[in-house]
């Protein structure tokens, strides 16, 4: 699910995010409920991807 | 038909970033297109391709990359690049760009702060970015010789709080304004016509030493003076003059006859142009003149080489 390069979660399939609320890091799974565990916050923010990035200054 | 002007240059003024010069013999579109050319089609390097590793800093990465482009790099006289599309490599190299590097985080600037300073966010400007290539890097506005007692610290191009990490690699390639504003290695360049002003002693002798000092007065940036032994107008800092008409309109209303000429007439002169010319630091400012000199006449060269060519197509067709 992570072929985008993004959240780079851990090698269990699952995908990091970043609680809205509190801002603890949370992997969750597909099928997994988006909310946050330590504190249940529903609103959870994608990390930013580990991939090089390139852009044209002008 | 042959050429029957000669244009010649007067240098005024010579300074590493600034020069002042009058272009003369020649007309308007020949100093305007010289004026252009120095503005957009005289290369210099700058930042075009910036690769983000790491950026935790509040602003984003399209921000970042768009004010290091604009970021004037510092060129050596006498450093050729060739431009990156005509180069034979496959991506970039040492011909056609140079890279810079720039790694900053809060920690690695804010050790060995006082304790009252600590928690203050930490700035990165453009003397952290580090060249890869001694004969570019980003410009100082101070002479080395007093760079060590000067305030300039660089361009800042965003501040780090705690925590906060901006780590990157960006490619400067040769290029022109015409393409984008960046890579223009002048702020000022322009040209002001040349002000004839005339005083007219016959019309000045029917005026008292009040009227004349009226018209002295007028003008804001003291262009005229009045001669301490004859009282007379004279013309003290020609070069001054902005072609406000102050003094005209003064000069008309002290007329008698609406049809008496007037004690003064400023007009402009059609073959002389004073040029100002400020650099950005990228490139020295008597470089820019002859750089751009260089391209205006390749530029004609290739008018010329395209219009025998089309003679010639002609004359074979007939």
């Amino acid at each position: 699910m992570d072929e985008d390069g993004g959240g780079g979660g851990g090698s269990s399939g699952g995908v990091s995010y970043i609680c809205g609320d509190c801002g603890t890091t949370n992997e969750i799974k597909a099928k997994d409920p988006i909310q946050c565990r330590s504190c249940g916050y529903r609103i959870m923010y994608k990390m930013r991807t580990k991939r090089l990035i390139q852009f044209e200054a002008r | 038909m042959p050429n029957t002007r000669a244009p010649k240059i007067e240098v005024l003024e010579l300074k590493a970033d600034f020069v002042k010069f009058v272009l003369s013999d020649t007309d308007t579109s020949v100093a305007n297109a010289l004026r252009r050319v120095m503005i957009a089609e005289v290369p210099t390097m700058a930042i075009d391709l910036v690769t983000i590793t790491e950026n935790s800093s509040a602003l984003q990465d399209e921000f970042l990359a768009h004010r290091l482009g604009l970021v004037p790099l510092r060129c050596e006289p006498g450093t050729k690049f060739v431009y990156n599309l005509d180069c034979d490599c496959e991506d970039n190299c040492e011909q056609c760009s140079v890279t810079l590097s720039l790694d900053v985080s809060w920690e690695s600037k804010a050790a060995g702060r006082p304790d009252h300073e600590k928690d203050l966010p930490v700035f990165v400007t453009s003397s952290d970015l580090v060249s890869h290539d001694p004969r570019v890097g980003p410009v100082h506005f101070a002479s080395s010789d007093i760079i060590d007692a000067s305030q300039d610290d660089g361009i800042m191009l965003a501040k780090l709080s705690r925590g906060q990490r901006l780590q990157l690699t960006a490619v400067a390639k040769k290029g022109i304004a015409k393409e984008h504003a960046k890579w223009s290695p002048v702020c000022v360049a322009t040209y002001q016509f040349d002000p004839i002003i005339k005083v007219a002693d016959d019309v000045s002798a029917t005026l008292t030493v009040a009227q004349r000092q009226q018209v002295v007065e007028s003008c804001p940036v003291k262009v005229y003076g009045l001669d301490e032994r004859t009282n007379n107008i004279v013309v003290r800092n020609r070069l001054e003059c902005m072609y406000c008409d102050e003094c005209t309109n003064v000069a008309s209303s002290l007329k008698l006859r609406p049809e008496d000429d007037a004690v003064v007439t400023v007009t402009a002169s059609q073959d002389r142009f004073i040029f100002s010319v400020e650099t950005n630091g990228t490139i020295d400012a008597d470089q820019v003149v002859q750089q751009a000199l260089e391209a205006l006449s390749l530029k004609l060269q290739t008018l010329r080489n395209e219009l025998i060519n089309v003679k010639q197509k002609i004359l074979a067709a007939a």
